[in-house]
């Protein structure tokens, strides 16, 4: 069981390791294998990039609020998706009977959560409203 | 005027140099950077008819950050030469620049005695490394550069350069 | 709106010379000359009536004080010698020419602002002249009352050194930020 137990956790963390090492990898290889200054002629290489202007103003601004809702959405089904792992580990079953209650109890589940889409459609979070800004 | 030597990168040997090389040639990202008549041309060249992407250089980024060639097409009138400038600036090598058309090459009809609004090619205000004739060039000399600047990159090109009987 | 109802509304305005002209062979149907005072005047008229602007740009008129006068001259010659001919063919005798009268100096030549204005609905094109003393060449500015006159106003400033009073930024839009030179005076030397 101790064996078990040891590899189990051994293959998470090589997936781990793997995981990591794709998304740092990129970095440490460009780092190695850039070079480390560009030919300038007015010596603008750090400016920020206005299309070869000079910047007006600051590239922190206020967006749109509706975005919030979006990412809001976003987020209640990333949370229905982690539910939907365990599931994965219970679901098969030897009998027909068996399996089919899992999958009703499953459709019972994100069903419930899909009511989440129902309320927002109402709510009107799916239209995108054009908001005409006050004349000059 | 932008011949600076730059600081090589930490690990550097031959054979990665020849690998990366071959990448970044067979790769090469232009910058959209149509000034006039010749970003006519060159959006033809990346359309279906005379595809780009099939040398990889389909992909148009507007950002120089992004950018390995910038591909200046058109005339450089003398307002526009300070941003011409900051946008080499802002790319990060290796990087090359190809001259399309007369105008990026020494400021092709628009040159007269005593003229107030050009500049006279690109290569006044940076170096460039391929520089494609014409007026406008076709969009078959416009990958006739690329392949050019391929092979530059790589030492060896793409095709065999094809023979006027 | 027609052209003969413009005609009349234009000619309202004070010191105003309307005069229609042949639209096959000028490209516009009536042409106006005003005086920079009442140029807002007339552009009100035109914006009553529902006229968009198309182009603003200049003339400069380098030299053309001196080709009157030498033309002036010229046929008052012309003129003299016919007399003389004649009345020497008549056997007449001919009083003493009279010396010519003495010419002063030459008026100074002048930069002009030529408006084009256009009519979505119906075929009018109008010209609006302005002419304007070269060594001080300040015409009000329209774009109060055409937004779009703000670009080619800014456009004639820079190749023409006429200066539109009021305009909010009169500055380069073509040549470079820093540009004191106007290239298409008659005069301009790079």
């Amino acid at each position: 069981m101790e064996q078990q137990a040891t590899l189990d956790l051994l293959y998470v963390a090589a997936f781990f390791l793997g995981g990591l090492g794709f998304a740092v990898g990129p970095f440490v290889i460009a780092l190695l294998l850039a070079p480390r200054s560009t030919r300038n002629t007015q010596g603008k290489t750090k400016q920020l990039i206005e299309c070869g202007m000079e910047p007006i103003g600051d590239a922190w601004i206020r967006f749109g609020i509706v975005y919030y809702l979006y990412a809001l959405m976003f987020v209640a089904f990333a949370v229905d998706i982690l539910f939907l792992f365990p599931v994965a580990l219970v679901y098969k079953s030897q009998t027909l009977i068996g399996a089919l209650d899992a999958f009703i109890e499953i459709l019972l589940f994100v069903g419930i959560l899909s009511l989440i889409i129902i309320y927002a459609w109402k709510k009107g979070v799916f239209k995108w409203e054009r908001k005409i800004y006050s004349p000059r | 005027m932008g011949t600076q030597n730059i600081q090589p990168a930490i690990v550097q040997f031959a054979q990665l140099d020849k690998l990366l090389a071959l990448g970044r040639a067979n790769s090469l990202w232009p910058m959209t950077f149509g000034l006039a008549c010749c970003a006519i041309e060159m959006m033809a060249t990346g359309a279906s008819r005379f595809d780009l992407a099939r040398f990889g250089a389909e992909v148009f980024r507007p950002s120089p950050r992004q950018c390995d060639v910038m591909i200046v097409a058109g005339t450089i009138s003398k307002k526009m030469a300070s941003a011409v400038e900051t946008l080499y600036d802002q790319m990060p090598e290796p990087k090359w620049v190809i001259a399309m058309g007369n105008c990026a090459i020494s400021g092709g009809p628009f040159v007269f005695e005593g003229q107030y609004g050009i500049v006279e090619g690109a290569d006044k205000l940076f170096p460039v490394d391929v520089f494609i004739p014409g007026c406008p060039p076709r969009p078959e000399a416009l990958i006739e550069g690329i392949l050019e600047l391929e092979e530059k990159v790589t030492g060896s090109r793409r095709w065999p350069r094809v023979e006027v009987a | 709106m027609n052209c003969a109802a413009l005609k009349e509304k234009l000619a309202a305005v004070p010191e105003a010379l309307v005069s229609e002209t042949d639209y096959a062979r000028k490209g516009f149907a009536l042409e106006v000359q005003v005086s920079p005072q009442q140029l807002v005047a007339a552009v009100s008229v035109l914006d009553a009536e529902g006229f968009f602007l198309e182009a603003i740009t200049g003339v400069d008129w380098l030299g053309e004080q001196a080709a009157l006068r030498k033309e002036a001259e010229a046929k008052s010659a012309a003129e003299a010698k016919a007399q003389a001919a004649a009345a020497a063919a008549a056997g007449e005798e001919l009083p003493t020419a009279e010396p010519p009268a003495e010419q002063g100096e030459l008026p100074e030549d002048e930069l002009e602002a030529v408006y084009d204005f256009n009519h979505y609905e119906s075929l009018c094109r109008v010209t609006l002249r302005t002419r304007l003393p070269r060594s001080k060449p300040e015409v009000p500015t329209i774009s109060p009352i055409y937004p779009g006159a703000n670009w080619h106003e800014r456009e004639t400033h820079d190749f023409f050194g006429i200066i539109f009073v009021g305009h909010p930024c009169l500055e380069p839009l073509l040549l470079p930020e820093d540009a004191d030179y106007h290239p298409l005076l008659k005069d301009f030397r790079p």
